[in-house]
């Protein structure tokens, strides 16, 4: 069952109602039921105990922890504790918390390490049995990985590592925590959720409201007609390049650009679909895009593009990297040595470049995800050590940095920064990332663009005019987005012009989505008989 | 707050209710509009539009089955030397459950005497292809029927979405729709006058077999829809009769299994194979494929037989002195019939 | 007080420290220059910031800034 399916739509249809036929206090555990019920739809059956046992054990671990400090607290109100003792039972309680909390890290993140890089380990043990008897018996197994693993993983470390940090309280319930865990619409591709926001929401009294339910549904067809319209379109086009021989480099520059807004449609809309769908059951999730192709810089790009992944990764990994005892003491030592940049340098390269080989690695496991980390993590350095050189070079070259080119071409630049990550994920493996940059520097043949050979990818001349089309609707409105609610504004309006709208995106997104198996005329026309 | 809640009712409704009034419309824009005759095909949205042109309770006999059925039997042809009225129920590689729709469907504005029914399709274990299916299905408007069979039927990558509402189905055509599509919604193109019937010249010698070893049980859904075919008739006083069109790839046990039935049933069974060399059918001249589709010689041949059959069990009148619709379309069949002939000269002297 | 106003400066330049509020939530510094302040805050005043004070609201103000030093001295 995938989002854009009737099945799916179906199943919502059926939630929604049981859903608001339920009184307001259990609401919470039919959203869990469904949730449950879509887990076991969506992905394979057999793995769903890996997520009960990851939110089980995360939850049973934060609620040793918060134990223990409530111990704390208890021990540090007795009287007649001076400071070295109360330094002392804060020492004893803190190792006592972090030996839990590594036991349970240990325990999820090996789960989600095992389900990633099981398939590599079968490779290696049939290259080993084809050496020895000459026999590949493990490739037949059918390496399978639980639904959601890398989403709901983060999150529920992200709450273990909250309650750690005393930031709040644990969660006393165990299936109030499973629903944060399991919550259909953020189980398969995010947002990742922070506990005291999700969490909080899905505790709230969860009533009807029109409004918003109809906000909800209209956030869902912007997300559908993103998905469906734009990025499975675009992506015939791509695939098609990318799967093929060699090409002129023009056609590689289109299909870069193509499968640039092709992910960012992809993604966002997928998103789209399902904050709305949470909004329908009154539940806000985190937004996860803000228009990352109006990012001025690669760090600001990242900030906008799967928001809550860099955060996460800031707060959980990037910060507790740049704090870590280690860390800090390279950077004295470097002080003593080095001047003061050096040292700003020093500080940032090594946890820069952990987080994003991790964001790298948790994209995707192989080299090409690995340089892509590298290539994030370099870019990232050097917009930062270097910015009093960039300051110093645009002030001498008399840029105005306030016009509006100038601003574009930052625009521009990030975006093509962005272009140049993908292109190393992409095409599958370095070596088809290398042919795509060879012919794009060696044999750009840009005529390629105008004599027909675009039209040969998959998609006619109407169907590109259409994602042409498609691309400045989505321009125009992620510009008015940028300004102001769309939806907000869309209701404000006079009916006739509102509904005019909604029925022309619920009917371009019917007509124009791709969806459902394509009509094939020659099957038709010829073999019905 | 109750009025407010009464209007925002209102609102959902009239909001359903345009999406509808858009859908379906643009669905009949959307949908495949089978009006040339192709090849091998016989067009059925012509025919059907056709055959609701006719005047009410103006059919006496109706011919149920497969496309064996629409290349052997001429209704016009019937018509022309009998004066008896009758009109080809068919779709391509119709089965029984879709052809008891289409049955149903056509029985709501003609009430025929006579039934024949096609066991051709008996013989396939395989759900219709997809193809094929929507033909038929495309052709009736939802119905507790058509609701099942959305839900229970087997063809291969059929949706029930797309049975339902074709709509589904037909979406990506948007990039080739015609002028076609559109204006076949306001102003129908021309009739034909074919009744049902493919008319081709075009001839192939057919494989003549006719296997006797076979071991054959008839499906229990085939056998369940024929006895629900025979309720629709007999609820429309009509009379069923099952028969074989000859093809010459065909296992006498199957006719066996049918023969019986039909006697369990108490109806008569006609089985054209016997009737092979009384009809004075050709391998060499009188089929098209060799997929043992007959051609335009070998469907009179069939017709006449029928039309003495006809004339023998049942008493139908003769309208050739009164029925001015049918003997306007049959001068129009006439000329499509001289028309085709000359197409066939042409490219025959080609080759 | 002035001490985390002179290392905040150092950091970004062209910024009143005095009266900014929010410079974290509004970006004004983002991750980088707070790790980079840490090391620096940590030295200053001789204190250890953990990541129970890896905050937003803790990083929004020199004046927030200084109320959390205060707290990590006291303890």
């Amino acid at each position: 069952m995938t989002i854009t399916s009737v099945n799916f739509m179906l199943f919502l249809l059926v939630l929604f109602l049981v859903f608001y036929a339920c009184s307001v206090k259990s609401r919470w555990k039919v959203l869990l039921a469904g949730s449950v019920l879509f887990y076991l739809l969506a992905g394979a059956k057999k793995l769903f105990p890996c997520i009960v046992l990851t939110s089980a054990a995360v939850w049973y671990g934060a609620r040793r922890i918060g134990a223990l400090y409530a111990e704390q607290e208890e021990k540090l109100k007795a009287e007649g504790l001076d400071r070295s003792g109360k330094r002392a039972i804060k020492e004893q309680y803190k190792s006592r918390a972090k030996r839990i909390l590594m036991l349970t890290l240990v325990w999820c993140v090996g789960i989600l390490c095992v389900s990633k890089f099981a398939k590599y380990a079968v490779l290696y043990m049939d290259r080993i049995s084809m050496a020895v008897n000459g026999t590949a018996p493990f490739s037949a197994l059918k390496i399978l990985v639980p639904l959601g693993i890398s989403y709901y993983t983060f999150s529920t470390v992200g709450y273990l590592l909250d309650v750690y940090w005393k930031r709040y309280e644990p969660e006393k319930s165990f299936w109030r925590f499973f629903l944060y865990a399991i919550y259909f619409p953020h189980i398969i591709q995010g947002p990742i959720s922070r506990y005291n926001l999700l969490g909080q929401e899905l505790k709230k009294e969860l009533r009807f409201d029109s409004r918003r339910a109809a906000f909800g549904m209209e956030l869902m067809l912007w997300g559908l007609f993103k998905k469906l319209v734009i990025a499975d379109r675009l992506n015939v086009f791509v695939s098609a390049v990318y799967n093929g021989q060699d090409q002129a480099g023009s056609i590689f520059l289109i299909a870069m650009l193509f499968d640039a807004f092709q992910i960012y449609t992809d993604f966002s809309g997928y998103t789209d679909i399902v904050r709305g769908v949470s909004q329908i059951f009154g539940v806000e999730l985190e937004q996860n895009f803000n228009h990352p192709f109006f990012s001025k810089t690669v760090p600001e790009y990242w900030r906008r593009w799967h928001m809550s992944l860099g955060s996460w990764f800031k707060d959980y990994v990037y910060y507790p990297c740049s704090v870590s005892h280690w860390v800090k003491q390279i950077n004295r030592k470097a002080k003593n040595r080095f001047s003061e940049r050096a040292c700003r340098l020093v500080a940032v390269i090594f946890p820069v470049y952990v987080t994003w080989v991790l964001t790298g690695l948790w994209h995707g496991t192989g080299m090409t995800y690995l340089c892509w980390g590298i290539y994030y993590g370099t870019l990232i350095t050097i917009s930062s050590a270097f910015q009093p050189e960039f300051r110093a070079m645009t002030n001498s070259l008399r840029i105005r940095t306030e016009t509006f080119f100038w601003q574009l071409f930052r625009m521009l630049r990030t975006f093509c920064c962005f272009m140049g990550g993908r292109v190393l994920t992409r095409p599958g493996s370095l070596h088809n990332t290398k042919i795509i940059i060879k012919n794009i520097l060696m044999n750009l043949q840009p005529m390629r663009l105008f004599d027909g050979t675009i039209c040969s990818f998959g998609l006619g001349r109407l169907p590109l005019a259409l994602i042409f089309c498609s691309l400045v609707v989505l321009w125009v409105v992620s510009m008015l987005q940028e300004r102001m609610s769309v939806r907000e504004a869309l209701e404000k309006q006079n009916i006739v012009i509102r509904w005019v709208i909604l029925f022309a995106a619920i009917f371009s997104i019917l007509i124009f989505g791709v969806y459902g198996r394509g009509y094939d005329v020659v099957a038709f026309m010829y073999q019905a008989y | 707050m109750q009025s407010l809640n009464k209007r925002k009712i209102i609102k959902g409704i009239c909001f359903v209710l345009i999406f509808l009034a858009i859908f379906f419309p643009l669905q009949a824009v959307f949908q495949v509009k089978w009006l040339q005759r192709e090849p091998a095909n016989i067009p059925v949205t012509a025919s059907w539009d056709e055959y609701k042109s006719l005047e009410k309770n103006s059919v006496d006999v109706f011919f149920v089955g497969t496309s064996h059925v629409y290349a052997a039997i001429d209704p016009m042809y019937i018509y022309e030397h009998s004066g008896i009225t009758s009109f080809n129920v068919t779709s391509p590689a119709l089965r029984m459950d879709v052809a008891y729709m289409l049955l149903k469907e056509a029985l709501k504005t003609q009430s025929p005497k006579v039934v024949f029914l096609d066991m051709s399709s008996i013989k396939d274990k395989k759900q219709i292809g997809e193809a094929k299916a929507h033909k038929a299905l495309d052709m009736l408007p939802i119905s507790l029927d058509k609701i099942r069979y959305a839900f229970t039927s087997g063809s291969k990558g059929m949706k029930p979405l797309d049975v339902l509402f074709p709509f589904f189905r037909y979406h990506s055509r948007w990039s080739e729709l015609t002028r076609t599509d559109f204006s076949y919604l306001i102003d129908k193109p021309e009739l034909t006058a074919d009744r049902g019937h493919f008319i081709t010249y075009l001839t192939q010698t057919a494989e003549f077999r006719f296997y006797k070893e076979y071991n054959f049980n008839m499906s229990e859904k085939d056998a369940s829809y024929i006895r629900k075919i025979k309720g629709l008739c007999d609820e429309a006083g009509a009379e069923l009769v099952l028969m074989k069109v000859p093809t010459p790839s065909w296992r006498e046990a199957i006719s066996r299994k049918a023969a019986e039935f039909a006697e369990t049933l108490e109806i008569p069974y006609l089985e054209l194979y016997y009737e092979f060399e009384t009809m004075g059918l050709d391998v060499n001249r009188d089929f098209r494929d060799k997929k043992s589709h007959m051609n335009q010689w070998g469907a009179e041949k069939v017709s006449s037989y029928m039309i003495a059959y006809l004339q023998e069990n049942y008493e139908l009148e003769d309208q050739r002195d009164t029925n001015e619709r049918w003997n306007e379309d049959l001068v129009k069949y006439r000329e499509d019939l001289k028309e085709l002939y000359a197409l066939y000269q042409e490219t025959h002297q080609e080759l | 007080m002035e001490k985390i106003i002179e290392i905040l400066s150092k950091l970004k330049s062209g910024v009143d420290f005095h009266t900014a509020e929010r410079i974290v939530t509004d970006k004004i510094i983002d991750s980088i220059d707070i790790a980079s302040l840490i090391t620096q805050l940590e030295d200053t005043f001789d204190i250890e910031i953990g990541m129970e004070y890896m905050e937003n609201e803790n990083f929004d103000s020199a004046a927030a800034i200084w109320e959390m030093i205060q707290e990590l001295q006291d303890e």
